[in-house]
């Protein structure tokens, strides 16, 4: 295929970590109370790998990302703690200014809903040719060439017409997969995709799975892949992590995760959820509803709803075990 | 499953255009959006009848149509053999009281200014000329019914979560004791953890009432999960119909094909590789001539450009409209 990404020089780097994510926390100060929105989330990000942050709504795993590009709500939220060391650079101490040299370029961002994140009143070229002016400072006919480049690499039919075109005269996958053109525009390390598929049909969002994969081993690109279908996670990410009220509570290999899930949460997600490939009669469900992140207890999030549930669930919030490499798991059972 | 073979709700070559106008006011007709193009299909009491595709095949037209919020162009619908298109007075008050809806999100299908138990009286004050005190009573026991505290009557649908929200509409629905429940995306707009429970309920209510569901979802582990017979639509036609379990494990549409192969399984070794189908949906005013689907199949020849496939009976039950077979 035409228009690879430009080869950046990789920095030397003694370690193949590109992010690292140590103890963030972002809270939201308001009159109910404190909202422990992420609070206390760890975990690594390895070249050219994917990372699935797995949890229902409301579980903090929108806000974790916006945290790390540090474009939470302001001033309802603030990063109380933690650390995102990129690069070895903790991005948490950049000034703002400094912020918007890696916002886009060395960090971008899809969002679920490519009506909302593009801008109406602008052509598809002007909001692909913004990025390039910015991060690349390109002009004139390099600059129009590397957006056709772009478009015709996320496989829009005919770029060279479609840049005079407006996002209203693309159909949804057209416009997600400009929103993947403009995202991926200065090449970046990392590509954060919250929700990118959910607003998306079956069948287009299976194409896009597949070309952000084909994409993604081109490009040497880490992606953290954010949503709630768990077909998704099974299809695009190496590892998951999963989120429940703001932390994280287990994290393992795809495969692992699937095979034998450890936390209660984990476990009855998967079984909540129906499978294409399966006749099922009866599902399980996880009866109850998720805390809200408002004045939470010192305790497992989870202890109203889970079925293993013990006295000391209540007291205090089990510290992460490592049942196997790459295995951790937050939970009183596995701590005995 | 359900051996009755009697037939409840019947669907005969339904039609519904939409005009596309200019945009100044008496501006001519400029082309016609075939939602709904010709569809027949039949639903047996008690059984859940499924509608799956992607958005803009016409799914949700067709229940519009049955729900009678919107008028057909073409065709006819009968209810337990009665044209719905010719009933007047109070046949129609019948009718519209034996066939309910559930809606998508329940965020904007219950009135925030309303207090649950009003929400879930209206349809018995509307219908019925019941006395209060039995009224209270009736919604009292829908609540215990969807799983609610009969307390919550008091309370305003802003007071509930998602889930919460759903199994009030579902009462709401269940109010006058109905034959037919539309059900259109009853759980995609919940939490994943929350729509095990919905769909649960779902089930459990159908048994209980002996209700009959017309499921319309494009999430196709849904669909298996809670359908007794389903039916493909694609660009207002339908292209496959089968029993449920027959069409997932023997689907013979290419279009059928696609859709399970891109629906992702939730165990990772289960991953095939999708089908991925080159090009997006065609634009509903201007179908494609022949087999619609022709554009986008991996296996279209010269016949699929020049003659439309007409649906036919290859097994008992299983339905196709494809050259192939």
């Amino acid at each position: 295929m035409k228009g690879e990404l430009a080869t950046k020089p990789q920095p030397a780097k003694t370690d193949n970590l590109v992010l690292q994510v140590r103890d963030l926390k972002t809270y939201f100060f308001t009159k109910r109370g404190v909202g422990k929105a992420v609070d206390g989330v760890s975990f690594d990000l390895k070249q050219g790998e994917t990372l699935g942050l797995v949890g229902e709504s409301g579980c903090g795993k929108s806000m974790t990302a916006l945290s790390i590009m540090r474009l939470n709500p302001k001033p309802a939220s603030r990063i109380v703690g933690g650390q995102v060391v990129f690069q070895g650079e903790d991005l948490l101490q950049k000034r703002e200014s400094e912020m918007r040299r890696y916002r886009g370029k060395h960090i971008s961002i899809v969002l679920q809903d490519p009506m909302t994140t593009l801008n109406p009143v602008f052509t598809i070229g002007d909001q692909v040719y913004e990025s390039l002016r910015l991060h690349q400072g390109l002009r004139g006919r390099t600059l129009k060439e590397r957006a056709i480049q772009l478009l015709h690499m996320l496989r829009i039919p005919d770029p060279g017409a479609r840049l005079s075109s407006y996002p209203y005269q693309f159909s949804g996958g057209m416009r997600q997969r400009a929103v993947g053109a403009i995202a991926l525009s200065s090449s970046p390390e990392i590509l954060i995709a919250d929700e990118p598929t959910t607003a998306l049909d079956v069948t287009i969002q299976a194409a896009y799975l597949e070309l952000l994969k084909e994409i993604q081993q081109q490009a040497n690109l880490c992606i953290i892949f954010i949503t709630h279908d768990f077909g998704v996670v099974a299809r695009m990410c190496d590892r998951v992590a999963v989120m429940y009220a703001g932390k994280i509570v287990e994290t393992a290999d795809t495969k692992t995760l699937f095979k034998s899930p450890a936390h209660p949460y984990t476990e009855a997600l998967l079984n909540s959820v129906p499978d294409v490939k399966e006749r099922v009669t009866r599902l399980y469900s996880i009866e109850g509803q998720p805390p809200p992140i408002y004045n939470l207890n010192p305790g497992c999030p989870f202890a109203n709803r889970c079925p293993y549930v013990q006295s000391r669930c209540w007291e205090d919030f089990p510290p992460q075990k490592e049942l196997a490499p790459g295995h951790a798991v937050s939970c009183w059972r596995y701590l005995e | 499953m359900n051996s009755n073979s009697d037939v409840l709700l019947e669907v005969k070559d339904l039609q519904k255009h939409f005009p596309v106008r200019g945009k100044l006011p008496f501006s001519p007709t400029r082309a016609w959006v075939r939602a709904v193009d010709g569809i027949s299909f039949f639903i047996r009491p008690q059984e859940t009848f499924s509608l799956v595709g992607e958005s803009g095949c016409g799914k949700t037209t067709t229940a519009k149509l049955i729900l009678l919020l919107e008028e057909p162009t073409a065709g006819a619908i009968y209810f337990s053999g009665k044209d719905i298109g010719k009933l007047k007075g109070q046949d129609m008050r019948q009718y519209r009281a034996a066939v309910q809806a559930v809606f998508q999100d329940p965020w904007s299908s219950l009135n925030p200014r309303m207090r649950v138990g009003d929400i879930i009286a209206e349809p018995l004050v509307v219908n019925n000329d019941v006395s209060k005190s039995k009224i209270k009573e009736r919604v009292q026991e829908l609540l215990l019914n969807v799983g609610l505290e009969p307390m919550s009557a008091n309370n305003f649908p802003h007071e509930f979560s998602g889930g919460q929200r759903q199994r009030i509409a579902v009462a709401r629905a269940l109010a006058l004791n109905p034959q037919i429940v539309v059900l259109d995306e009853p759980v995609s707009a919940l939490d994943v953890s929350i729509r095990a429970q919905i769909m649960n309920l779902l089930k459990d209510l159908q048994v209980q009432y002996g209700l009959t569901y017309l499921l319309i979802a494009h999430n196709l582990a849904t669909v298996r999960y809670l359908s007794h017979r389903v039916a493909v639509m694609y660009l207002g036609e339908i292209v496959e119909e089968a029993d449920s379990e027959e069409l997932f494990t023997n689907p013979l549409h290419p279009y059928t094909k696609a859709l399970i192969s891109a629906a992702l399984p939730i165990r990772p070794d289960e991953q095939t590789e999708a089908i991925v189908l080159p090009t997006e949906v065609p634009s509903p005013t201007r179908p494609p001539p022949g087999c619609r689907f022709h554009t986008r199949c991996p296996f279209a020849f010269d016949r699929c450009v020049a003659e439309a496939p007409e649906l036919r009976e290859l097994a008992p039950g299983h339905k196709v409209a494809c050259h192939l077979y």
